[in-house]
This record gives C-alpha cells, structure tokens and sequence, in this order.
C-alpha cells in the first residue's frame, strides 16, 4: 500500500470554540433569531411574529406566517440555567392540553447532554428526560423501569399542542395529538406519548426551588404592561395529577356541601307540634292500649318519630306496639319498639345493659290527621346471675294511684326533623372524592 | 377551572340535592318503619278512648 | 503528483487508517477512493451544514475497554430532520458507528445476519414495511422497532468505509430494548445488514477532545 502517512488528526492544542448559535433572520417579520441546535433542530417558531419555519436545512424556509404580537415568557427562548447541577439553555416553548386542561412545557439543550424538558403545571415544575431504553411491561397497567414500579392509574388521553413557541426537533404544530398515558411512581412518574410513528418514554422528576428565578426570568407580574400573545404566569391546570383537582380545593368545596346540609337539616325540622301522654303500666300485668293524641302531618310525605321513655327498672322490658291511623282514609301503619334494661355481676363487676328510652322513626308517611295509638305491656326477666327485677317508684311523676311497682312511661310523637342516618350517607358520599385524592397524593408522593 | 373540580362541584350539588329532597320528604332506609308498613285498616276502626 | 494528492484539487490528503477505503478531500470535498493503483476521484461530497455536535474528528473515547478515535463521519437526512453518523477506528483495528440524534448517542458495529431473527428480522429481510414495536431478537434477546426512516445522504467527512455519495438513499430501522442495547438495520440496493450495540452517554464513553462551544463549558468525561 502507497500510503503510511501517519498524518495525524488527534488535535494537538485545542481547537477554537465554534460559535453555539445560528442567526438567521425570519422570512416573515425580519426579526434576527437564533438556532440553538443548530443540526438537531427542525421547525422554529418565531418569536416576534409567531410564524413557523423550517430550519432542518441551511436555508430558512417560512412554513406558516403569523403577525401576532411579541410573547413574554417566564423563562425567555436563550436563557441558561443549572438544573440539578447541568447547564441548560431554553429552545422553545409549548402549552398543551388534554380536555382542556392546559399546562406548560419548556424544551431545554445542553450540547453534551442533550435534551430535556421542563413541565410547568399548576405552578409545580418537574423535569423530564426522554429514555433510550423501554420500559418493561408487568401485569396489569404497571411497568418497571431502572428497578422502580410505575403503575397507570386513568386511560390513556388525548393530548394537544395549543401554542408553540422556539426551537423544536421536530415538525411541532398547533392542533397537533399524541395519545398519552403517565405511569405513576414513587417519587417520579413515566411519561408514554404515541403517535403514527412513534412512541416515546420520559421520566419526570419533580423539582423545588425557584426555577424562574434559575434562569434569570421574570416571575409572572413583575412585567408591566408588556404586550403578550401568551399569558404571562401558570395557565390553569394540569397534567393527569391535578386534573381533577388537589385535595385541598376539593375539601373546600365539600366543606361548603357540608354546610349546605346543616342549613337543610334546620330548614326541615320543622314540623306538627309533638303530643305527649304519660301512663303507668305493670310488670307481667294487663297491657295498656292508649292514644298518645292525634297528629296532623302538614307535608305530603314526613317524617315521624315517636319517643318513649320511662321510669327506672332493672331486668325488665316493655314492649311498645305504636299504630298511626289515618282518620280519613282508614290506613294504619304499625311499629314496634321495646324499652329495656338489664344488669347483674358477673366475674368482671357489674353489668347494665339497654336505655330507658325508646325511639322509632317512620319515613314517608304521607299528608293526614293520625291518631297515635300505643300498646304498652311489660315483662320481668330472669336468668342466673341477674339482680332481681326491680323498679324505682316514679318520683316527680304523676302517680295515678296505681299501684308502687308500677313503671311511669311517657310517650311523644312529633314530625319533622331529618334522618341522622341520612346526614352521614351524605357527609361519606361528598368527602368520598376528597378523601381518595388525599390518600392518592399521600401516595405518590413518598 | 379544573373539569374535575366541576366534575366534583357537580356531585356534591346531587349529593345536597338528594338529602333535602330526601329531608322533606321524610324519606330514608335508616327508619325503624316505613310507608310500606302502611296498610288498610279493615274493619277496625279508628281506636278511640 | 505526490501520491497522496487529490487527484481533483491536488490538496495533500492523507489517510490515518489502515484499510478504510474512502476519503473526502478536506479542501474540495471531493470523495477519493483509494486502490492498488492509487488515488482516484470517485464523487462529490456537499458541504456539512453548521450543527451543534459535540464530538468532530479527532475525538477520542474508550468503549468496553478498547480506545477509539473518530476519524469520518456522514449525515443522513430524512423526511423530518437528520443526524450524524460518526466513524469509530478502534485501535484494535475494527471500525464501529457512533449515531447521534436528538442527543442520544447509539454505538454499534457491524454484526452478521444470523445473530438477528424474529419477525421483524424477516420482514426486513423479505423488504417488507416495519411498523414500530415490531420484535426483533439479537444474540436471543428481544428488542422493538423505535423508529422507521428511509435516510438519504446529504454530506460527510473524514475517512469512510464506503462512497458516501449525496443523495445515496437507503432504508434504516432503529430498535430499542428494555435494556441499553439498541440494534440498527439498513437496507440498500438489497443489501442488508445490521449494527448492535448500546445506547451511550458521552461520559460513559469517556468522550476527550470534544467540541467547544461559545458561553458553553466544555465538561471533561476522561478518565
């Protein structure tokens, strides 16, 4: 072979650097701008007149031409900062949305690391980085990836270029979609986003700090009077976390229901004016069958309790048979209820069991003038181990010459008021939402 | 704003709407008894002291 | 004429490798192959486009234990962009490809036929359209189609193992796995053939002599 040339190409003192930048001048508005990735980059939205060009080959072609006004940006196109201990330079800028949801995207350069992206969504930053190797597919929706688990909690969306801004890699436009899914982990989440002809993995990280202020920008109402094209601070919302709204926003709101509820429960409680009867009835003797009174229920369908209550006794019980009777229609509707107390010793001390009151409550009952009738019989009880039934004479009560171990019992009825049963169903049912979206951030937050 | 924060809006404006009707109504799967307990009376009569 | 001149502009050229069989004229571009009986003009390569890149001739780096210098480099276009293929001179003597797109670095060198199979390898084979995620094994490990492209060559530089003549257009598919190794296929005129390897980091390459860039430090990954 002729040639042995060791002419060498292994540079001996160190080149000169070669200018980072490109400047062009845009075929629309002749504003001068610069190309950042000068060989990487594709399309280049112009940022004083908003036109699109093709910067993918030496000669700068206008693709689409816009006059809008000259945007500010949070993080102006050509600043530099350090993230996580690397130099990067804003290329461009985007907003998309998914269901109209909208939050921000900066994409950044640095000539040795290449690419990454800064997402900016309700006022969180996190910081993107898009992967060389794929993610391994688990059961389920879960993948792995660098021995962390990611699950995917929502369907796959639709997500919407809606401005652009800058340098991109590759032919960006308005309107343009990628089906997307995120993947949430511990601490980071995996961004999936497919088209046509290609998918692409990132891994977001979150990040704190002030990154406005990390390169060098303005923070949204430091610029007065500026002119914008785009809004100068966050744009409301999103991302798959905060769509459906923090944890502390929803809380308000089901404070607020909550609220609500009380002032229904007062606005209901109203109702026919509660009658009262007192009577005595005996131990093992005759059942007493009396009208509690007559009750005119106002409302085409109500509420009614009717309330016993009774003297002091041990190991006994009364049986409350309660009947409501229409007067006009004839219609009868029967409940029951008992009132009971119990105690002894047993190996553990002394034992008491049951109340001195008893309450039933009926629902629906329709609009009418009732008769409420009561049937009172009550009952000693005996079992090994229990005191002997006793019962305490009913002191303050009217005693109507009945006999000493008599027990007093006092029946009301009354309409109106609100179920409790349903005040909780409510309650669960508004801070259900919530309480998942705080348990869910709990999570993905570790 | 956020469509689930309408989304949820919207739930708890049921989940009010439901109580009150339910409020006035006096309606409710926690009562001891309720309108089903309802039945003609017969010949029975009205029992009057 | 000196027998290291340019046959067309009688530039000085030399050739720093051994076997590899073309060189583009630094001085007029010209592609210069060189035989037995000497140097002769074989085409025309256009001007580079002013890029970014970090890494120009001259860098050097070590991968799985063997240094390397780059010594060519071509640049492919395609419907939506284009990238660089960097040429790697081992010092072993055997020659690999460092491919640079969107800031990723795909390191790979040539490999036979019968380490790929799988569907993907067959239709690719048979000439037949790759959709992405289509599998491919290599060594028996599987890897996807991550991206499509039919690539035409738009200029190149520096040492070549093949005439790199602009508008030269062929059929590259790049894969992906769950791990670093990615694999590369290309077909030309019929000609198949693959390139595995692994996705890089300049650091991980120990990359040296790399571009220095105005306003930009230039990070030291030797070591």
């Amino acid at each position: 072979m002729a040639d042995d040339v060791t002419e060498t190409s292994f540079p001996g003192p160190a080149p000169p650097s070669a200018p980072a930048l490109k400047a062009v001048t845009c075929p629309s508005c002749g504003g001068s701008i610069a190309i950042r990735a000068a060989g990487y980059s594709v399309t280049l939205v112009c940022q004083y007149c908003g036109s699109t060009l093709d910067v993918a080959n030496p000669d700068v072609r206008l693709i689409t031409q816009l006059s809008q006004a000259a945007s500010h940006l949070d993080l102006p196109l050509g600043a530099h900062g350090v993230l996580q201990g690397l130099e990067l330079e804003v290329l461009g800028y985007m907003r998309r949305s998914i269901a109209g949801d909208a939050w921000e995207e900066y994409l950044l350069f640095n000539p040795y690391e290449g690419f990454r992206w800064l997402v900016r969504d309700e006022g969180d930053w996190s910081l993107g980085v898009m992967l060389t190797t794929l993610p391994k597919h688990e059961a389920g929706s879960e993948v792995t990836y660098a021995g962390r688990r990611f699950r995917r909690q929502d369907a796959p969306s639709e997500a919407r270029v809606d401005y652009v801004l800058g340098e991109f890699y590759w032919r960006v436009q308005v309107g343009e979609k990628v089906t997307a899914e995120t993947y949430e982990g511990h601490g980071a989440d995996l961004s999936c986003e497919r088209n046509a002809d290609e998918t692409n993995w990132t891994l977001i990280t979150p990040l704190g700090g002030d990154v406005v202020a990390a390169f060098g920008g303005r923070h949204p109402g430091a610029v007065a009077g500026a002119p914008t094209a785009a809004p100068s601070g966050p744009v409301s919302t999103s991302g798959a976390k905060a769509r459906f709204g923090s944890a502390p926003h929803l809380f308000l709101v089901g404070g607020a229901a909550t609220l609500l509820l009380f002032v229904l429960m007062i606005a209901f409680s109203g109702g026919a004016p509660a009658q009262t009867m007192r009577f005595n009835v005996t131990p093992d003797g005759a059942s007493r069958t009396l009208t509690v009174g007559k009750i005119t229920l106002p409302r085409a369908s109500q509420r009614v309790t009717l309330t016993s209550r009774s003297s002091q006794f041990e190991n006994m019980w009364i049986d409350m048979d309660y009947s409501l009777i229409e007067r006009r229609t004839q219609k009868r509707l029967d409940v029951s209820g008992s009132i009971e107390h119990y105690s002894g010793v047993d190996s553990d001390g002394r034992w008491t069991e049951g109340s001195y009151e008893n309450r039933v409550t009926v629902a629906s009952v329709p609009k009418g003038v009732y008769d409420v009738v009561v049937e009172a019989s009550a009952h000693r009880w005996s079992e090994n181990g229990s005191s002997p039934s006793t019962s305490t004479p009913q002191a303050g009560w009217d005693a109507t010459g009945a006999a000493t171990n008599d027990l007093a019992v006092e029946v009301t009825s009354a309409s109106g008021g609100a179920f409790l049963g349903n005040f909780w169903v409510a309650l669960l049912l508004i801070f259900l939402p919530p309480g998942v979206r705080l348990l869910y951030e709990m999570r993905s937050r570790k | 704003m956020q469509t689930g924060a309408i989304l949820y809006l919207v739930w708890c404006g049921l989940v009010v709407t439901g109580f009150a009707v339910a409020s006035s109504s006096g309606s409710s799967p926690f009562a001891t008894a309720g309108r089903g307990a309802m039945h003609s009376v017969g010949f029975y009569g009205p029992m009057h002291k | 004429m000196p027998a290291s001149a340019c046959p067309q502009c009688g530039a000085e050229i030399g050739f720093q490798s051994a076997a590899l069989p073309v060189k583009v004229c630094p001085h007029c571009q010209a592609l210069v192959m060189r035989t037995d009986t000497g140097l002769s003009a074989v085409g025309q390569s256009a001007t580079l486009p002013f890029d970014v890149s970090p890494i120009m001739l001259g860098t050097t780096g070590r991968h799985d234990g063997v240094a390397f210098a780059v010594i060519g480099r071509v640049r492919w276009g395609w419907e939506e962009g284009s990238w660089n293929e960097w040429l790697l001179q081992f010092v072993d003597g055997s020659i690999g490809w460092l491919g640079e797109a969107m800031g990723a670095f795909m390191l790979t060198r040539e490999v036979a036929p019968d380490r790929v199979s799988g569907p993907a390898a067959d239709q690719f084979l048979r000439g037949d359209r790759l959709h992405p995620d289509d599998p491919i094994a290599f060594d028996g490990k599987w890897q996807v189609v991550s991206d499509i492209k039919r690539a035409t060559c738009i200029a190149s530089e520096g040492e070549l193992p093949f005439r790199a003549q602009p508008g030269w257009s062929i059929d590259s598919v790049d894969f992906k796995s769950v791990t670093e190794d990615c694999l590369s296929a290309q077909r030309e005129s019929g000609v198949v053939s693959f390139y595995a390897g692994r996705y890089v980091r300049l650091a991980d390459i120990g990359a040296v002599g790399l571009r220095a860039f105005e306003g930009w430090a230039t990070p030291d990954y030797g070591g």
